[in-house]
């Protein structure tokens, strides 16, 4: 670490680059995106560094989330914000993510539309700047900054850039982003007085969860337990609303299926591949470890909704004809799955979604590359128009073979590893929840393969009569996924390991047994009633 | 064996086929037909030899189980307590038999596909697939993890996926490749399941520390390593309804895979794909997985018997009703699906019951004659140019002696007449007899399956071969070329010869099999395995099964092949009306799953599709509604004007700014 601020780096560094296009004229459409692409490839390296060195590191820190590459500053004093960066085997991985697909999302900018491309790659690369910062920020008003500052640029590059449904599809993302994001910004401030009457003027993660919310246990009546409705509860619950409906879970969802309708492709591989898991990665590392009273409290219906997420994302895969709207909800259908893994609360679990969020990311990012190859090459996405293409286009069948196997998490994919464990520790919860999860296999495998063979089989069609095959370039894009499927499938031990390094400082956080106890009992509550009138 | 030598031997016989399989696919079209030929037949050659040399070394080690387990890499490691699993392998009688089989009788097709691909410009891909699809296989018997096995497992599904849809342009054929898939996720899924309660519940006592008092309490494994969980089965519980559990999930997956009720309808729809295909992985290798599965898991098995009762009960159903619908149907390679679902039914009974090397001795000999038969009927179907039903056939005895020959030796020992089933089937029969759930219930509908077979193999002959050809291709049939005759030709050897050899010098009672295999479900932490009959009820056995199956193929004969039996009047009858019309709607299960879970899923996805998310969008259209500002702004932004976004920069700011001092006014 030679203390080097490699979090710095890997946060500065798609700004500067967005900075240094702002210099180059804006006709130089090839300079641009090469800048843009060396941008991202050297962001790549610099996070393998980072990863290398937390898989090779012992983490630093006596807190209960150990961290590596710790850098921590003064940032606004008077409120006790600090800019307090750091990484763990949580988000090591997701980093590594964040630069794998941006770096693909920067290689399939069209170069052709020169108009406003160097708006566009700028805008891209503050995305990514802003989801690293997610990424990497154990300040909550820091987090949230980025947390912010991640739609902003997102939300130009869909209103731009756009197909014609746009106006909607970002509409319904504004209203959805902004009520969530705000609430959990109430919740900040909430867990900031908190600490401030603990004696801590702070936002800093760490502060925070040493000083833990007074937790108290439902109500308990025979055969179940209501949640008590405490500041702390809706402090959850804001920060929960803003994670579900990133994540998304069923019913925050419906802003994703038509965004990723509408959206430009590499906004999409990057929005599909990297900015859904930011809600699945608050989860984990705010959610669950701040909150772990109200969450286990919520913990049924939470996987409750998990569960609805896999089964409903995979019903509305199944009858869907749009190529692009098939792959929006099987995406809800498999982040459906990393929310079970996650509120299993169990080490498994947890572990599993950390893993899954990974692979899902190459899956999804792989799945909406083919769709957009396919729609440049046909001009449609409607699944009954298509078929043949395997005739055709060989090497992309061999491709989306592959990436079709990964997402209906065949054993020996990347998406079997994930998946398996996020089961097992679903299991451990409630038998039952591992058994509604593999019906979300079972309709993963018929959904996917309903449109893999749609429209790579069956007799050549008109659309598909004189379309080429992947271009070199494009290949070149599809294979590095293609592999990681297969290799992640046959050897996700590296993964692994650097998961399960952090996650049981995460499950130890979210035990509630752990906290102090205020126990309601019934005769307590009645007592209270009568008291009142 | 030591272990890095059975790593190096596996690793080989796993690496061959793989490296086959890349060469095929990816550079198999570059370099032309001589070079897949030669890469795709010489991988498997390679293969084949490799396990000779495993075979020979098991052999000659001492008597006893010889297993030798090793690891080849750690595929996840999660910390104590959590999922470990490495990609161990495991050499052991079990395995090596299912080795050579896949291997030699792979081996065999993939010379006969040669010949029947070659005017197929798919044949890299082919190649490609069928290599793959042996490295599965060999994945799959040499897994001694669940996990790795399970990889195995959907990696032969993937196999069978590819080959059935092989020709992808036909519509059919693209659905029953989904078909097969689908059904065998569920299998997975079941296995996958079956496998996290072993996880949770496997448990063992500590080994103790010697001048230690311990307290003996069983401790959680969190292992879901064969060999462990083989030693340690008795933890779950014996005859609980856990284990009932485990074992019935296991069973789901072996149904699935091995094509039996209630999981059984991909497999005539599996046809679509190229003969040798149905040869390799629709009768002789994939399709017995769930035989090997049973006997792999026979140490829980021998402790849940109700679940092996049931595994016996579907096995014997299985048969029965497979071998009713084969009377009837009308396409030649489904008349062999049907029966190579009734004779997996007999295997999967014989596990059921306890008699593990008699349902191994069974696939066996079935590998044999079943590819024969397979073989055979794809040298009939290029012959008569790609037509399947033997409607349309006829004659072809005097067109193709060598085939028909052959055919013949294989329908002997399908029918248990001579050949190879005599052996096998009167063997695990025999121990039907006096094991099992009702038995002698279920041994006595196993008698009744015998004369089905008699006479739906002999149908199958009489219609095809015998008598006038009925069709201008069936008349000017020829005979297959060298390269698709000469395995056909090993394989009825194989066919004729193997019972025999193995079985030297008496027709019943203990084979060379027994004596091989016993040790493997016989070792420590295995339960009572069934017991072999006395020798004379084991005669009596043989000679009324000998019987049956005679009086099967008398039938047959009479009615197929001299018509002096006319069967129509009788089923005319009106109790027995609506059999023809059952067995030849195979009893109606795919119209019925369509119209239980096909239809109504779809409809239910159709309505969540018109109604999920209208409803849940309703409270935005509220707020857009409300804010009808909001939206003009947003249709002004579409025309690109700077202020306009910049309007909402600020609103974001302004926002942010706010909370922000909020928090810090309210701080101070």
């Amino acid at each position: 670490m030679n203390g080097f601020p490699w979090l710095t780096a890997i946060l500065l560094l798609p700004a500067a680059g967005a900075l240094i296009l702002q210099v180059i004229p804006g006709k130089a459409a090839d300079l641009i995106k090469g800048v843009t692409v060396m941008v991202a490839a050297a962001e790549v390296v610099l996070v393998a560094i980072v990863v290398h060195g937390v898989a090779t590191t012992s983490a630093i820190g006596g807190g209960p989330l150990p961290m590596h590459y710790v850098e921590q500053a003064s940032w606004i004093p008077a409120i006790g914000a600090s800019y307090h960066l750091g990484v763990d085997g949580v988000s090591a991985w997701i980093l590594a993510l964040n630069a794998g697909v941006f770096l693909l999302g920067a290689l399939v900018v069209p170069r052709r539309s020169t108009e406003r491309l160097k708006l566009f790659c700028g805008l891209m690369l503050l995305a990514e700047a802003a989801t690293t910062g997610v990424l990497i920020s154990l300040d909550l008003l820091l987090f949230y900054v980025f947390w912010e500052g991640m739609l902003i640029p997102l939300y130009f590059l869909l209103a731009f850039y756009g197909n014609e449904n746009r106006g909607r599809a970002t509409l319904k993302f504004v209203i959805y982003t902004v009520a969530g994001s705000l609430l959990m910004l109430l919740a900040i401030l909430y867990l900031h007085f908190q600490a401030l009457a603990g004696g801590h003027n702070t936002f800093d993660l760490e502060v925070l969860l040493q000083n833990p919310l007074p937790v108290q246990t439902g109500v308990a009546l025979p055969f179940t337990t209501i949640p008590t409705l405490s500041p702390a509860m809706f402090a959850f619950l804001a920060f929960a609303l803003a994670f579900a409906i990133k994540l998304p879970m069923v019913p925050f969802h419906t802003w994703l299926p038509d965004l990723y309708e509408s959206a430009p492709a590499p906004v999409l591989v990057f929005f599909a591949g990297v900015v859904s898991k930011m809600g699945a990665y608050g989860f984990i590392r705010f959610g669950i470890t701040l909150f772990s009273g109200p969450v286990h409290q919520l913990q049924p219906l939470l996987v409750a909704l998990a569960i609805l997420s896999i089964l409903y994302g995979a019903m509305m895969a199944l009858s869907q004809t749009d190529l692009k709207r098939i792959v929006a909800y099987a995406s809800i259908s498999h982040l459906g799955f990393i929310a079970l893994g996650i509120f299993s609360l169990d080490q498994n679990g947890i572990d599993g979604a950390v893993i899954q969020i990974l692979n899902h990311g190459i899956i999804i990012a792989g799945l909406f590359l083919v769709v957009g190859v396919v729609e440049a090459r046909t001009g449609t996405r409607d699944i009954r128009e298509l078929g043949g293409l395997q005739k055709r286009m060989p090497w992309l069948y061999v491709f989306f073979l592959v990436i079709t196997l990964g997402a209906l998490g065949l054993p020996g994919t990347n998406g079997f590893v994930g998946e398996v464990t996020i089961m097992l520790g679903a299991f451990q919860y409630f038998w039952l929840l591992a058994v509604l999860a593999g019906l979300g296999v079972l309709l993963a495998s018929w959904y996917m393969l309903r449109m893999h063979q749609g429209m790579m089989h069956g007799p050549v069609r008109a659309v598909t009569e004189k379309v080429q095959d992947l271009r070199f370039r494009e290949g070149l894009v599809l294979a590095p996924l293609a592999v990681l499927i297969v290799l992640l499938g046959v050897f996700p031990h590296p993964v692994g390991t650097v998961a399960a390094q952090a996650v049981p400082g995460y499950v130890t956080l979210a035990d509630a047994s752990q906290h102090p106890v205020v126990v309601p009992t019934v005769a307590h509550v009645s007592a209270l009633t009568e008291v009142e009138p | 064996m030591n272990a890095s030598t059975a790593a190096l031997l596996a690793g080989l016989v796993l690496l061959f086929p793989l490296a086959g399989s890349a060469l095929c696919g990816l550079i198999g079209p570059v370099l032309g037909r001589r070079f897949v030929n030669l890469a795709g037949t010489l991988s498997i050659g390679a293969a084949f030899v490799v396990t000779l040399v495993i075979f020979v070394q098991v052999l000659g080690a001492a008597s006893g189980h010889q297993s030798t387990t090793a690891t080849l890499w750690n595929w996840l490691n999660l910390g104590p307590g959590n999922l470990n699993v490495s990609v161990d392998i495991t050499i052991d009688q079990l395995s090596v038999l299912m080795l050579l089989v896949i291997t030699g009788v792979g081996l065999l097709i993939h010379v006969y596909s040669v010949g029947y691909m070659e005017h197929d410009p798919g044949a890299a891909r082919f190649f490609s697939y069928m290599n793959f699809f042996i490295f599965s296989m060999a994945l799959l018997v040499l897994a001694a993890n669940m996990v790795i096995l399970i990889i195995g497992w959907a990696a032969v599904a993937l196999s069978s996926y590819l080959l059935i849809g092989f020709w992808y342009e036909r519509e059919s054929a693209v659905l029953a490749a989904r078909k097969a898939f689908i059904t065998q996720v569920i299998g997975d899924v079941a296995l996958v399941i079956a496998a996290i309660l072993i996880f949770v519940n496997l448990s063992a006592v500590p080994a103790c520390p010697p001048n230690e008092k311990c307290a003996g309490l069983p401790q959680a494994l969190h292992t879901l390593s064969l060999p462990q969980i083989f030693a340690h089965a008795s933890s779950l519980g014996v005859g609980s309804p856990l284990i009932t559990l485990i074992c019935i999930l296991l069973a789901v997956g072996a149904f699935a895979k091995s094509a039996q009720f209630p999981l059984h309808t991909w497999l005539p729809d599996a046809m679509e794909g190229p003969t040798p295909v149905s040869a390799l992985i629709h009768a002789a290798t994939m399709v017995t997985a769930g035989v090997y599965l049973i006997a792999r898991f026979h140490s829980l098995f021998d402790l849940a018997p109700i679940a092996s009762g049931m595994v016996a009960c579907v096995g014997m159903g299985t048969a029965v009703m497979a071998g009713f619908i084969a009377l009837s149907q009308v396409d030649i390679k489904r008349v062999i699906a049907y029966s190579t679902m009734s004779q997996i039914g007999l295997m999967i009974f014989a596990v059921g019951i306890g008699a593990y090397a008699a349902g191994m001795y069974q696939f066996l000999l079935h590998a044999f004659f079943k590819a024969l038969l397979f073989l055979a009927a794809g040298n009939v179907i290029h012959a008569v140019h790609d037509e399947q039903d033997i409607r349309e056939m006829g004659g072809l005895d005097s067109r193709m002696r060598v085939t028909a020959w052959c055919f013949l030796v294989g329908s002997l020992a399908l029918a248990g007449f001579l050949f190879a089933g005599m052996f096998s089937k009167e063997d695990l029969l025999g121990f039907g007899m006096i094991n099992g759930p009702g038995s002698p219930a279920l041994y006595i509908v196993g008698i009744g399956v015998n004369v089905l077979t008699g006479l739906y193999a002999f149908r199958l002959y009489g219609t095809t071969f015998r008598g006038e050809p009925r069709s201008e291709a069936a008349r000017n049939a020829h005979e297959s070329k060298a390269v698709m005759l000469w395995p056909v030709v090993i394989l009825a050897g194989l066919s004729a010869l193997a019972g025999w050899i193995l079985q030297w010098p008496v027709a019943f009672g203990p084979h060379l099999i027994d004596a091989f295999l016993n040790p493997v479900f016989t070792s420590p932490g295995s339960g009572p395995i069934a017991k072999a009959p006395q020798l004379w009820p084991g005669v009596l056995g043989f000679v009324i099964g000998l019987t049956c199956s005679l009086i099967g193929i008398a039938i047959a004969l009479r009615i197929w092949v001299r018509h002096d039996l006319d069967p129509s009047r009788a089923l005319a009858r009106p109790g027995l009306r609506l059999l023809p019309r059952l067995s030849f709607n195979k009893l109606y299960f795919d119209e019925l799953y369509d119209t239980l879970l096909v239809r109504p899923t779809r409809a239910l996805g159709r309505g969540l599709r018109r109604v999920g998310d209208p409803v849940m969008d309703s409270w935005i259209k509220g707020v857009s509604d409300v804010a009808t500002d909001f939206s003009s702004v947003f249709r002004s932004v579409q025309t690109g004007l700077i202020r306009d976004y910049a309007s909402y920069m600020v609103l974001f700011v302004v926002i942010f700014t706010i909370g922000v001092m909020l928090a810090a006014g309210l701080a101070r």
